[in-house]
Protein backbone atom coordinates (compact mmCIF):
# COMPACT_ATOMS: atom_id res chain seq x y z
CA UNK A 1 0.00 0.00 0.00
CA UNK A 2 1.58 3.76 -1.08
CA UNK A 3 1.28 7.00 0.74
CA UNK A 4 -1.03 7.74 -2.60
CA UNK A 5 -3.78 5.33 -2.13
CA UNK A 6 -3.78 5.88 2.07
CA UNK A 7 -4.22 9.71 1.47
CA UNK A 8 -7.14 8.58 -1.06
CA UNK A 9 -8.74 6.42 1.69
CA UNK A 10 -8.84 8.66 4.47
CA UNK A 11 -9.78 11.96 2.05
CA UNK A 12 -12.90 9.83 0.91
CA UNK A 13 -13.48 9.18 4.43
CA UNK A 14 -13.11 12.63 5.71
CA UNK A 15 -16.02 13.32 2.58
CA UNK A 16 -18.32 10.56 3.64
CA UNK A 17 -18.06 11.94 7.15
CA UNK A 18 -18.86 15.22 6.49
CA UNK A 19 -21.59 14.60 4.32
CA UNK A 20 -23.35 12.49 7.02
CA UNK A 21 -22.92 14.96 9.78
CA UNK A 22 -24.26 17.44 6.92
CA UNK A 23 -27.48 15.74 6.23
CA UNK A 24 -28.23 14.94 9.80
CA UNK A 25 -27.52 18.75 11.02
CA UNK A 26 -29.28 20.69 8.26
CA UNK A 27 -31.99 17.96 7.25
CA UNK A 28 -34.96 19.54 7.31
CA UNK A 29 -38.11 18.89 9.86
CA UNK A 30 -39.50 15.58 8.50
CA UNK A 31 -42.39 16.52 6.19
CA UNK A 32 -46.00 15.90 5.17
CA UNK A 33 -46.49 13.11 2.76
CA UNK A 34 -49.81 14.41 1.66
CA UNK A 35 -50.58 17.55 -0.07
CA UNK A 36 -48.99 20.01 2.68
CA UNK A 37 -50.90 23.71 3.08
CA UNK A 38 -48.27 26.25 2.80
CA UNK A 39 -47.68 29.14 6.23
CA UNK A 40 -49.54 30.66 7.10
CA UNK A 41 -51.73 27.62 7.60
CA UNK A 42 -55.51 28.22 6.41
CA UNK A 43 -57.76 28.22 9.44
CA UNK A 44 -60.51 25.81 8.29
CA UNK A 45 -63.68 27.59 7.13
CA UNK A 46 -66.44 26.88 9.57
CA UNK A 47 -68.80 23.80 9.32
CA UNK A 48 -72.39 24.26 10.98
CA UNK A 49 -74.45 20.99 10.45
CA UNK A 50 -76.59 18.81 11.64
CA UNK A 51 -75.89 15.26 13.06
CA UNK A 52 -78.13 12.01 13.19
CA UNK A 53 -79.58 13.29 16.71
CA UNK A 54 -80.54 16.70 15.33
CA UNK A 55 -78.02 18.25 17.02
CA UNK A 56 -76.10 21.16 16.13
CA UNK A 57 -72.51 20.23 15.05
CA UNK A 58 -69.74 22.84 14.97
CA UNK A 59 -66.68 22.26 13.81
CA UNK A 60 -64.98 25.43 15.65
CA UNK A 61 -66.09 23.22 18.60
CA UNK A 62 -63.83 20.36 17.95
CA UNK A 63 -60.76 22.29 18.83
CA UNK A 64 -58.12 20.10 20.41
CA UNK A 65 -58.89 17.75 18.16
CA UNK A 66 -57.52 16.63 14.75
CA UNK A 67 -60.09 16.33 12.05
CA UNK A 68 -60.38 14.45 8.78
CA UNK A 69 -62.57 15.61 6.30
CA UNK A 70 -64.16 13.73 3.83
CA UNK A 71 -67.40 15.01 1.53
CA UNK A 72 -69.24 11.92 -0.60
CA UNK A 73 -73.06 10.31 -0.01
CA UNK A 74 -74.42 7.19 1.30
CA UNK A 75 -75.58 5.96 -2.29
CA UNK A 76 -72.03 5.92 -3.55
CA UNK A 77 -70.28 2.17 -3.65
CA UNK A 78 -66.84 2.38 -4.35
CA UNK A 79 -65.01 5.47 -3.58
CA UNK A 80 -66.91 6.69 -0.71
CA UNK A 81 -66.43 3.20 1.42
CA UNK A 82 -63.23 2.77 0.48
CA UNK A 83 -62.45 5.94 1.61
CA UNK A 84 -63.68 5.58 5.23
CA UNK A 85 -62.22 1.83 5.18
CA UNK A 86 -58.56 3.82 4.78
CA UNK A 87 -59.62 5.79 7.40
CA UNK A 88 -60.64 3.32 9.76
CA UNK A 89 -57.31 1.32 8.92
CA UNK A 90 -55.18 4.44 9.36
CA UNK A 91 -56.73 5.17 13.02
CA UNK A 92 -55.94 1.22 13.80
CA UNK A 93 -52.48 2.10 13.34
CA UNK A 94 -52.77 4.83 15.99
CA UNK A 95 -52.02 4.31 19.14
CA UNK A 96 -55.59 4.54 21.42
CA UNK A 97 -55.23 7.75 22.86
CA UNK A 98 -54.08 9.28 19.63
CA UNK A 99 -56.33 7.56 17.40
CA UNK A 100 -59.31 9.05 19.88
CA UNK A 101 -57.87 12.55 19.25
CA UNK A 102 -58.85 12.07 15.71
CA UNK A 103 -62.48 13.11 14.32
CA UNK A 104 -63.67 11.98 10.85
CA UNK A 105 -66.29 14.04 9.58
CA UNK A 106 -68.65 12.57 6.62
CA UNK A 107 -70.24 15.15 5.35
CA UNK A 108 -73.08 14.20 2.36
CA UNK A 109 -72.87 16.09 -1.46
CA UNK A 110 -76.24 14.46 -1.79
CA UNK A 111 -78.64 16.20 0.99
CA UNK A 112 -81.80 15.12 -1.24
CA UNK A 113 -81.44 11.12 -0.18
CA UNK A 114 -78.72 11.13 2.86
CA UNK A 115 -80.50 12.73 5.68
CA UNK A 116 -78.48 13.29 9.14
CA UNK A 117 -79.55 9.39 10.16
CA UNK A 118 -78.74 7.67 6.93
CA UNK A 119 -74.88 9.53 6.94
CA UNK A 120 -74.72 8.10 10.33
CA UNK A 121 -75.82 4.90 10.11
CA UNK A 122 -73.72 4.83 6.61
CA UNK A 123 -70.40 5.66 8.89
CA UNK A 124 -71.21 3.96 11.86
CA UNK A 125 -70.99 0.65 9.49
CA UNK A 126 -67.14 1.54 9.24
CA UNK A 127 -66.23 2.97 13.14
CA UNK A 128 -68.91 4.18 15.37
CA UNK A 129 -67.19 6.79 16.29
CA UNK A 130 -66.89 9.12 12.71
CA UNK A 131 -69.34 11.69 12.67
CA UNK A 132 -71.86 11.77 9.64
CA UNK A 133 -73.81 15.13 8.63
CA UNK A 134 -75.96 16.33 6.79
CA UNK A 135 -78.08 19.57 6.47
CA UNK A 136 -80.24 22.02 4.14
CA UNK A 137 -78.96 22.68 0.46
CA UNK A 138 -77.73 25.82 1.58
CA UNK A 139 -76.61 25.24 4.47
CA UNK A 140 -74.46 22.32 2.73
CA UNK A 141 -73.76 24.74 -0.46
CA UNK A 142 -71.96 27.18 1.61
CA UNK A 143 -69.89 24.04 2.93
CA UNK A 144 -69.16 22.69 -0.21
CA UNK A 145 -68.24 26.20 -1.60
CA UNK A 146 -65.71 27.01 1.82
CA UNK A 147 -64.21 23.71 1.06
CA UNK A 148 -63.75 23.79 -2.52
CA UNK A 149 -66.06 21.15 -2.85
CA UNK A 150 -66.75 19.91 -6.37
CA UNK A 151 -70.43 18.46 -6.77
CA UNK A 152 -72.95 17.11 -9.57
CA UNK A 153 -75.92 15.16 -9.67
CA UNK A 154 -75.30 12.89 -12.63
CA UNK A 155 -78.47 11.65 -14.12
CA UNK A 156 -78.07 7.89 -15.66
CA UNK A 157 -79.55 4.62 -16.43
CA UNK A 158 -78.34 2.96 -13.36
CA UNK A 159 -81.18 1.52 -11.15
CA UNK A 160 -79.66 3.73 -8.06
CA UNK A 161 -80.87 6.20 -9.63
CA UNK A 162 -78.29 9.84 -10.02
CA UNK A 163 -75.03 9.32 -9.34
CA UNK A 164 -73.14 12.34 -7.91
CA UNK A 165 -69.69 13.48 -9.19
CA UNK A 166 -67.67 14.92 -6.29
CA UNK A 167 -64.55 15.69 -5.11
CA UNK A 168 -62.28 12.70 -3.52
CA UNK A 169 -59.66 14.58 -1.17
CA UNK A 170 -59.75 14.12 2.67
CA UNK A 171 -58.72 17.46 4.45
CA UNK A 172 -56.48 17.29 7.30
CA UNK A 173 -57.33 20.28 10.20
CA UNK A 174 -54.78 20.48 13.25
CA UNK A 175 -55.79 21.14 16.95
CA UNK A 176 -55.44 24.53 16.24
CA UNK A 177 -58.13 24.92 13.68
CA UNK A 178 -55.97 24.96 10.23
CA UNK A 179 -55.53 23.03 7.40
CA UNK A 180 -52.77 21.27 7.52
CA UNK A 181 -52.68 18.88 4.73
CA UNK A 182 -55.03 17.16 2.16
CA UNK A 183 -55.42 13.26 0.84
CA UNK A 184 -55.87 12.79 -2.95
CA UNK A 185 -58.19 9.04 -3.14
CA UNK A 186 -54.65 7.30 -4.40
CA UNK A 187 -53.15 8.08 -1.03
CA UNK A 188 -51.65 5.34 0.66
CA UNK A 189 -52.98 4.61 4.26
CA UNK A 190 -49.48 4.35 5.36
CA UNK A 191 -48.40 8.13 4.28
CA UNK A 192 -51.85 9.35 6.28
CA UNK A 193 -50.32 7.63 9.39
CA UNK A 194 -47.51 9.12 8.76
CA UNK A 195 -48.99 12.34 8.57
CA UNK A 196 -50.78 11.94 11.22
CA UNK A 197 -48.11 10.89 13.70
CA UNK A 198 -46.78 14.15 12.07
CA UNK A 199 -49.26 16.67 13.82
CA UNK A 200 -49.83 14.28 16.48
CA UNK A 201 -46.74 14.73 18.02
CA UNK B 1 -15.96 -14.28 -22.24
CA UNK B 2 -17.51 -16.36 -19.78
CA UNK B 3 -18.22 -13.18 -18.00
CA UNK B 4 -19.68 -11.61 -21.50
CA UNK B 5 -22.24 -14.30 -21.45
CA UNK B 6 -23.53 -13.91 -18.21
CA UNK B 7 -24.01 -10.15 -19.02
CA UNK B 8 -25.79 -11.18 -21.81
CA UNK B 9 -28.37 -14.07 -20.26
CA UNK B 10 -28.68 -11.25 -17.48
CA UNK B 11 -29.79 -8.60 -20.43
CA UNK B 12 -31.86 -11.60 -21.35
CA UNK B 13 -33.53 -12.19 -17.99
CA UNK B 14 -34.19 -8.74 -17.43
CA UNK B 15 -35.70 -8.28 -20.87
CA UNK B 16 -38.32 -11.09 -20.02
CA UNK B 17 -39.19 -9.58 -16.88
CA UNK B 18 -40.13 -6.34 -18.93
CA UNK B 19 -42.69 -8.14 -21.58
CA UNK B 20 -46.25 -7.98 -20.18
CA UNK B 21 -47.03 -11.59 -19.54
CA UNK B 22 -49.40 -12.97 -21.75
CA UNK B 23 -52.00 -15.70 -19.72
CA UNK B 24 -51.87 -19.10 -21.39
CA UNK B 25 -53.88 -21.35 -18.74
CA UNK B 26 -56.38 -22.20 -21.68
CA UNK B 27 -59.23 -20.87 -19.68
CA UNK B 28 -61.10 -17.82 -18.29
CA UNK B 29 -60.98 -17.96 -14.69
CA UNK B 30 -61.83 -15.28 -12.23
CA UNK B 31 -59.72 -14.50 -8.99
CA UNK B 32 -59.44 -12.96 -5.93
CA UNK B 33 -63.02 -12.34 -5.46
CA UNK B 34 -64.54 -10.13 -2.36
CA UNK B 35 -66.47 -7.40 -1.53
CA UNK B 36 -66.87 -4.63 1.15
CA UNK B 37 -68.86 -5.29 3.99
CA UNK B 38 -72.44 -2.95 3.34
CA UNK B 39 -75.40 -2.46 5.21
CA UNK B 40 -79.01 -3.51 3.76
CA UNK B 41 -80.31 -1.61 1.62
CA UNK B 42 -77.06 0.39 0.97
CA UNK B 43 -75.39 -0.25 -2.17
CA UNK B 44 -72.34 -2.52 -2.59
CA UNK B 45 -69.47 -3.26 -4.49
CA UNK B 46 -67.17 -6.55 -5.91
CA UNK B 47 -64.27 -6.60 -6.86
CA UNK B 48 -61.86 -9.56 -8.21
CA UNK B 49 -59.31 -10.27 -11.66
CA UNK B 50 -60.89 -11.95 -14.92
CA UNK B 51 -57.90 -13.83 -16.13
CA UNK B 52 -58.14 -14.45 -19.75
CA UNK B 53 -56.28 -17.45 -20.83
CA UNK B 54 -58.03 -18.88 -23.39
CA UNK B 55 -57.32 -17.86 -27.53
CA UNK B 56 -60.15 -15.87 -27.90
CA UNK B 57 -61.28 -12.71 -26.69
CA UNK B 58 -63.79 -12.40 -24.27
CA UNK B 59 -67.08 -9.66 -22.90
CA UNK B 60 -68.22 -9.46 -19.51
CA UNK B 61 -72.09 -9.22 -20.36
CA UNK B 62 -73.69 -8.76 -16.75
CA UNK B 63 -73.38 -10.16 -13.59
CA UNK B 64 -76.24 -11.51 -11.54
CA UNK B 65 -76.86 -11.81 -7.79
CA UNK B 66 -80.20 -12.47 -5.49
CA UNK B 67 -78.70 -10.25 -3.24
CA UNK B 68 -79.62 -6.87 -5.13
CA UNK B 69 -82.29 -5.48 -6.20
CA UNK B 70 -80.03 -4.36 -9.40
CA UNK B 71 -76.48 -5.81 -10.16
CA UNK B 72 -74.31 -3.33 -12.98
CA UNK B 73 -71.22 -3.06 -14.16
CA UNK B 74 -69.33 0.48 -13.42
CA UNK B 75 -66.21 2.61 -13.63
CA UNK B 76 -64.77 5.27 -11.19
CA UNK B 77 -62.54 7.87 -12.69
CA UNK B 78 -61.13 10.68 -11.47
CA UNK B 79 -61.45 13.19 -13.40
CA UNK B 80 -58.85 16.09 -11.87
CA UNK B 81 -59.57 16.11 -8.40
CA UNK B 82 -63.10 14.32 -8.24
CA UNK B 83 -64.58 11.03 -8.80
CA UNK B 84 -67.15 10.14 -11.74
CA UNK B 85 -68.96 7.17 -11.91
CA UNK B 86 -69.24 5.65 -15.51
CA UNK B 87 -71.72 2.66 -16.14
CA UNK B 88 -70.04 0.23 -18.34
CA UNK B 89 -72.42 -1.92 -20.76
CA UNK B 90 -69.94 -4.76 -21.18
CA UNK B 91 -65.85 -5.02 -20.40
CA UNK B 92 -63.99 -6.74 -22.65
CA UNK B 93 -61.09 -9.43 -21.35
CA UNK B 94 -58.38 -9.97 -24.40
CA UNK B 95 -57.07 -13.40 -24.82
CA UNK B 96 -54.09 -13.87 -22.77
CA UNK B 97 -54.85 -10.45 -20.81
CA UNK B 98 -55.99 -9.90 -17.13
CA UNK B 99 -58.71 -6.92 -16.07
CA UNK B 100 -58.87 -5.80 -12.47
CA UNK B 101 -61.48 -4.21 -10.89
CA UNK B 102 -60.48 -2.64 -8.04
CA UNK B 103 -61.62 0.25 -5.37
CA UNK B 104 -61.36 3.68 -7.61
CA UNK B 105 -61.70 1.53 -10.70
CA UNK B 106 -63.61 -0.89 -12.40
CA UNK B 107 -66.52 -2.50 -9.81
CA UNK B 108 -69.52 -4.73 -10.10
CA UNK B 109 -72.23 -2.24 -8.01
CA UNK B 110 -74.75 -3.98 -5.93
CA UNK B 111 -77.60 -1.88 -6.42
CA UNK B 112 -80.34 -1.89 -3.36
CA UNK B 113 -78.71 -5.33 -1.11
CA UNK B 114 -81.47 -6.97 0.31
CA UNK B 115 -79.49 -7.81 3.19
CA UNK B 116 -76.35 -6.98 5.27
CA UNK B 117 -72.91 -8.13 4.14
CA UNK B 118 -70.77 -8.88 7.10
CA UNK B 119 -67.15 -9.38 7.00
CA UNK B 120 -66.73 -13.19 6.58
CA UNK B 121 -70.12 -13.66 4.64
CA UNK B 122 -70.63 -15.57 1.57
CA UNK B 123 -72.86 -15.59 -1.80
CA UNK B 124 -72.50 -16.28 -5.03
CA UNK B 125 -73.05 -14.40 -8.35
CA UNK B 126 -73.02 -15.29 -11.78
CA UNK B 127 -71.34 -13.63 -14.50
CA UNK B 128 -72.33 -14.12 -18.06
CA UNK B 129 -69.43 -14.01 -20.85
CA UNK B 130 -69.87 -13.47 -24.62
CA UNK B 131 -67.55 -16.64 -25.07
CA UNK B 132 -66.99 -18.44 -22.12
CA UNK B 133 -71.02 -18.74 -21.15
CA UNK B 134 -72.40 -18.36 -17.29
CA UNK B 135 -68.91 -18.75 -14.43
CA UNK B 136 -70.82 -18.80 -10.93
CA UNK B 137 -68.11 -17.67 -8.01
CA UNK B 138 -68.45 -17.52 -4.56
CA UNK B 139 -67.64 -13.41 -2.91
CA UNK B 140 -65.55 -12.97 0.47
CA UNK B 141 -67.38 -10.34 2.20
CA UNK B 142 -64.03 -8.84 3.52
CA UNK B 143 -63.31 -5.81 5.45
CA UNK B 144 -59.32 -5.82 5.08
CA UNK B 145 -57.98 -5.18 2.19
CA UNK B 146 -55.90 -2.75 1.85
CA UNK B 147 -55.01 -2.09 -1.89
CA UNK B 148 -52.30 0.14 -1.55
Amino acid sequence: MNTKTILVGISSFALIAFVTLAVVVFAKPASFLGAAFGEPYPPAPEIELTRSDGSRFKLSEMRGNVELIFFGYTSCPDVCPTTLAELKLALSNLKEADAARVKVLFVTVDPKRDTPQRVQAYVNHFNESFIGLSGTEAELDKVWKDYGVFRLEMPGSSAAGYTVDHTARVTLIDQQGNMRVSFGFDTAVDDMVHDLKLILK
Amino acid sequence: MLKKQILFLLYMILLAACQPVKITTGVLDVKNIWARPSANRDNGAIYFMIENGATQNDTLLSVEADIATAVELHLSEMEGDHMSMHQQDAVSVAAGEAVVFSPGGLHVMLVGLTRELKAGDTFDVTLQFEITGEKTVTVIVRDDVNDD
